[in-house]
């Protein structure tokens, strides 16, 4: 395993720019998600980093060494497709065997055979290694996908979204067996994502891409309790950060450049008491938490409910903030240093 | 009730179209095949029957027409066929019957192998080249591919045989007039334009990450494209093949113009069989029986591939 490193990498097609000035480092043996929309630009980073692709500026450098126009095979990394990433003529054992099979690789009939069944049986695909690969679920499809970048011990995993066309109980299932995986052989990933529940519980870093530019890099908890910007903020969390204001519900702000305060549902705090300035406008039990939107001084904000408070649709309530839990942002929607209190 | 009824008059109604779908297909395929059962029905006649009027449905078989087309026989008088003994093989007394005696093979043999060797081969070559420049103009920026693509379909926008007095003072100068070698050419340049167009239809279907993820495995392009994209084109090569091999199999204004002896494939060769009299309708029948039995044998053999090749992109992701 090696470390992954984008030095100010950027890629254009004719007049799209996909990937701007991104650098980045995936340490050895570390798990980096890349969190964006579809068209952020997801894919290409990947690609810049197999080879598929090669930069217009910038480099990439594998394991130390500066891989910028290195062909894909003389890498040594790993890539798990979005889709299509099994040979329909081949079946599941042979699916797994072709990386070992290359040329460059020669690697023996008894090593081969041993490699993919391990992988197989870790993947608890053992059973249909004699399938051809149209014959498989889509699970199974993804793990022999897996598996086929598993048998390699590649220097880096590069996943394009591997759980994405999955339902979501299987979704959860891969993602926890892909953590403990990683864990055991501590692999170095890369591994790009929509979703934003994948990246939180997966990633030991995440990297929230916006139209090729990377915004923020840093730990899930890093990035949800201080956005470098409005879009990073708006990434994570479920529903959304609540952006005010200054003023609203109470808030003072430390300096008047601020164009925007952001508040996740979880500190803006509602109660039966206290001054009424807002009305609940629906209220969606989600089992573990319940959530709940509220009308409060011209604004709609999302709220966490306490569940003993036995409010419902129509009620008037008083809702405030926790103030040191805010963020702030200019009007160019980065964040403001806020002084510690 | 209702519904009962109602589904009884779906399935009455659909057994009933059935039906005649089956009788359209049925008289179809009887207008088809007709005039090729005549042809077969026709190579196992005698002469008179063949030519005998009203036409024969019910007739005594006889492989004389067979024997027609393999030999050069010669007329005799009784005296000298009584002075050579009785015959020593079965066409040799088929032959006598007429009073003749075999003078040697005839060039239907000749004319076959021909036919098989200019036809395959240029099959050959037009599906080898049509895939490599479909591969390249499917995955690769060349430059104003859009026009190398419309140039290449160009060429099919006019009967060929318009260039035939070109090409044959081309290939009288360029001293390929009547040999194999320049009939596959020509035959090659003709197909490779559809096989292009054809086969980039194939290539574009199949996913570019097939190919990705086999040079990120370690493979080279080429070795990609022949693992991976090779099998997966295996259909629309079959069709293609197909289509590139009835068309040089069954060619004939540019055989009858650039070919008489050597090269010369069968179909200027069948119609031309001359008997007593006249054409030799068993012997031209028999030739073109046996002419049709390598397109018959091919299509039978790829008619897996060949069904799933003509539904182009229908096939499963
Ligand atoms: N081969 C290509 N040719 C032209 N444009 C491309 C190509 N690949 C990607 N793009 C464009 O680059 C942008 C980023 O694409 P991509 O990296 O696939 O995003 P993501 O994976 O995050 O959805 C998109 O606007 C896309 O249209
Ligand atoms: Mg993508």
């Amino acid at each position: 395993m090696a470390e992954l490193i984008y030095k100010n990498v950027s890629k254009r097609f004719d007049d799209v720019e996909a990937v701007r000035e991104l650098s980045l480092t995936v340490g050895d043996g570390e798990f980096v998600v890349l969190l964006g929309p579809t068209g952020a630009g997801k894919t290409t980073t990947l690609r810049l980093a197999a080879g598929l692709e090669v930069p217009e500026g910038g480099q990439v450098f594998l394991g130390g060494v500066d891989v910028t126009t290195v062909d894909p095979a003389n890498r040594d990394v790993a890539f798990v497709f979005q889709q299509y990433s099994l040979y329909p003529h081949l079946t599941v054992f042979e699916n797994m065997a072709f990386p070992l099979r290359a040329p460059g690789r020669k690697t023996d009939k008894a090593t081969i055979k041993k490699r993919v069944t391990e992988v197989a049986e870790m993947l608890r695909i053992g059973h249909k290694l004699e399938n051809k690969a149209t014959q498989l679920s889509g699970g199974e499809m993804q793990r022999v996908s897996i598996g086929r970048a598993l048998v390699r011990q590649p220097q880096v995993f590069l996943m394009d979204e591997p759980l994405s066309s999955l339902d979501a109980k299987l979704r959860e299932d891969l993602r926890v067996e892909l953590k403990r995986i990683q864990h055991e052989i501590g692999a170095t990933v890369l591994y790009v994502t929509h979703d934003q529940l994948e990246a939180m519980t997966l990633a030991d870093r995440i990297g929230v891409l916006n139209n090729g530019v990377l915004e923020q890099v840093g730990t899930p908890r890093e990035i949800y309790e201080h956005p470098a910007t409005i879009y990073a903020a708006r990434r994570l969390g479920s529903p959304a950060i609540n952006l005010l204001k200054p003023g609203q519900l109470g808030i003072k702000c430390s300096n008047g450049q601020t164009e925007q305060v952001g508040v996740r549902p979880e500190d803006v705090v509602i109660s039966r008491d206290g001054k009424v300035n807002g009305k609940i406008l629906t209220v969606e039990n989600l089992g573990v938490e319940t959530v709940s939107l509220v009308d409060v001084e011209g604004s709609h904000v999302h709220a966490l409910l306490d569940r003993r408070l036995n409010l419902g649709v129509g009620d008037d309530v008083a809702v405030t903030a926790i103030a040191e839990k805010r963020c702030e942002f200019d009007k160019n929607g980065n964040a403001i240093e806020l002084e510690v209190a | 009730m209702i519904r009962s009824a109602k589904m009884l008059k779906v399935g009455e109604s659909s057994g009933l179209s059935k039906w005649i779908a089956g009788i359209i297909v049925t008289f179809y395929a009887l207008v088809t095949v007709m005039p090729l059962l005549w042809i077969v029905a026709t190579s196992f006649k005698s002469p008179p029957d063949s030519i005998s009027y009203p036409p024969q449905i019910v007739f005594e078989p006889t492989l004389e027409g067979y024997v027609n087309l393999f030999t050069e026989r010669s007329r005799q008088t009784d005296e000298y066929i009584e002075k050579l003994g009785p015959p020593e093989t079965w066409y040799e007394e088929i032959v006598r019957e007429r009073n003749m005696v075999v003078t040697g093979p005839s060039r239907f043999a000749g004319r076959y192998w021909n036919s098989i060797f200019i036809g395959f081969g240029s099959t050959f070559l037009a599906v080898v080249l049509g895939t490599m420049a479909a591969y390249g103009f499917s995955r690769f920026k060349v430059p104003l591919k859009d026009d190398l693509l419309f140039f290449i379909l160009s060429t099919r926008m006019m009967p060929p045989i318009a260039v035939a007095i070109p090409i044959y003072l081309m290939y009288r100068e360029l001293g390929l007039s009547d040999t194999a070698l320049g009939m596959i050419i020509l035959y090659t340049a003709v197909n490779v334009s559809l096989a292009v167009w054809l086969l980039k239809g194939f290539v574009d279907e199949i996913p570019r990450e097939y190919e990705d993820a086999a040079l990120i495995d370690g493979y080279s392009r080429f070795q990609a494209f022949i693992k991976v994209v090779l099998p997966q084109m295996k259909a629309g090569i079959a069709a293609t093949a197909i289509f590139c091999l009835i068309f040089a199999w069954n060619e004939y204004a540019f055989a009858l113009l650039l070919t008489s002896g050597n090269a010369q494939t069968a179909p200027p060769f069948i119609p031309a069989i001359i008997g007593e009299g006249g054409l030799d309708w068993p012997a031209v029948s028999a030739g073109t029986t046996l002419f049709l039995l390598p397109i018959v044998i091919v299509t039978v053999v790829l008619r897996n591939q060949l069904l799933r090749g003509i539904t182009f992109g229908a096939v499963r992701k």
